[in-house]
């Protein structure tokens, strides 16, 4: 499968229960880079500035729409469980082209809910954004819908 | 009810409308964060630290009395009171609808003035003492006489307390009001009295009161007159069962 459009992401996010929501449907923007801080070992009479990966990086931003649907709605979940410093699993599934299956790639690590941020305009939609932090020493992995 | 639109929601600051001026709102519920990283561990990982709350609005300026000019021209005035956003479910916002509160200090009346545009202010309001409030509207309404407002079923009774937000919204010429917040046991018919604000309605004003322990699954508020004009009282009522 070549090139894939965003359309069929699926992302779930464990409530204040630890259970998993299906939150989709509510969020039209979901950033996750996986970086590694570096660390600068450059040295006398080298030629170039050379660095070395240090600790990774892994915080998820997301973006969306108010949705107040009792236990399934996107602010529902995120009130319950956002300043609580326990681990939350948030489970990214990448669908290729179409709703995600076993076998397409799959994003999962623990977090715990930093903010939720909430905006409006009279001509705009309820928007809600919500930032998460890893949880624990364990990094979030890409790995595969099972 | 599943997505919103933000053109219902109402915007109430220190007994102030300001629905009718507002244009924008941010809030902000926002934790410092904590480096709790330490050797061999393979993700950088922190911990929630103090919480910090805002609430950045746009409106537009209003020299009418009462209007959003007189709510918001003198910050120091609007140190302790309270900011409530009602989040309407489509419609206006009414009993059981999303609401954030915050006991707010405000801090800022900025008024970046554009020959080509309206007069806006920009307000930055900051939460004081107290952490914010994700609840429910109890009371969004006018009302000339006693009212008990219909319950809301919480599914559940629970024991950390409540905190309650009263907003009132104008100054009666003589009548008063006692606003309570009370909750009920299953089926919710029998009611007693939980969170007894002492705004009256005799000044415009916005409070917040809390109450510990025991809160019984059903919630109302009711708001009793004393006396007999039938002047116009309107308010708004929050509530948050805490947990």
């Amino acid at each position: 499968m070549p090139k894939l459009k965003a359309q069929y992401l699926k992302v779930y996010i464990d409530d204040s229960a630890l259970a998993p929501q299906d939150v989709s449907a509510d969020l039209d923007t979901v950033d996750f880079p996986y970086e590694y801080e570096d660390i600068d070992v450059t040295g006398f009479t080298e030629g170039v500035v050379n660095e070395m990966p240090g600790m990774l990086t892994a915080p998820i931003t997301f973006a969306g729409t108010f949705n107040p649907a009792s236990g399934t709605g996107l602010y529902d979940v995120l009130k319950g469980i956002v300043g609580v410093y326990t681990a939350h699993t948030v489970t990214i599934q990448i669908g290729q082209n179409a709703a995600p299956v076993s076998g397409d790639p799959e994003y999962e690590g623990e977090y715990w809910c930093k903010s939720m941020n909430c905006s409006g305009t009279p001509r705009g939609k309820l928007a809600i954004s919500s930032e998460f932090r890893p949880f624990g020493a364990t990094a979030p992995t890409f790995g595969t819908v099972t | 009810m599943s997505k919103l639109k933000a053109q219902y929601s109402g915007v109430y600051f220190a007994g102030y409308d300001l629905t009718g001026r507002a244009r924008q709102y941010d809030i902000t519920d926002d934790h410092e964060e904590i480096d709790v990283e330490t050797f061999q561990e393979l993700v950088l990982n922190t911990m929630p630290g103090l919480r910090i709350a805002a609430v950045d609005l746009v409106t537009l300026l209003d020299p009418a009395t009462d209007m959003s000019h007189d709510a918001l021209k003198d910050p120091s005035v609007n140190w302790n009171d309270v900011l409530s956003i009602l989040f309407g479910q489509n419609a206006v916002p009414v009993i059981g609808d999303p609401v954030f509160n915050m006991l707010a200090q405000q801090f800022t009346y900025n008024a970046p003035v554009d020959v080509r545009a309206a007069v806006i202010t920009e307000v930055n309001a900051r939460t004081k003492d107290f952490n914010p409030s994700w609840g429910i509207v109890l009371a969004n309404t006018t009302i000339t006489d006693t009212t008990n407002f219909a319950g809301v079923d919480q599914g559940a009774s629970s024991t950390a307390g409540a905190v309650g937000w009263l907003q009132a919204l104008g100054v009666l010429a003589s009548d008063t009001y006692v606003v309570k917040i009370q909750d009920a046991p299953p089926p919710g018919s029998v009611w007693s009295d939980l969170i007894t604000f002492v705004l009256d309605g005799s000044a415009r004003g916005s409070e917040r009161l809390t109450v510990a322990g025991a809160v019984d699954q059903h919630i109302r508020a009711i708001a009793t007159r004393t006396g007999a004009a039938a002047d116009s009282f309107k308010l708004a009522v929050g509530f948050e069962r805490l947990s």
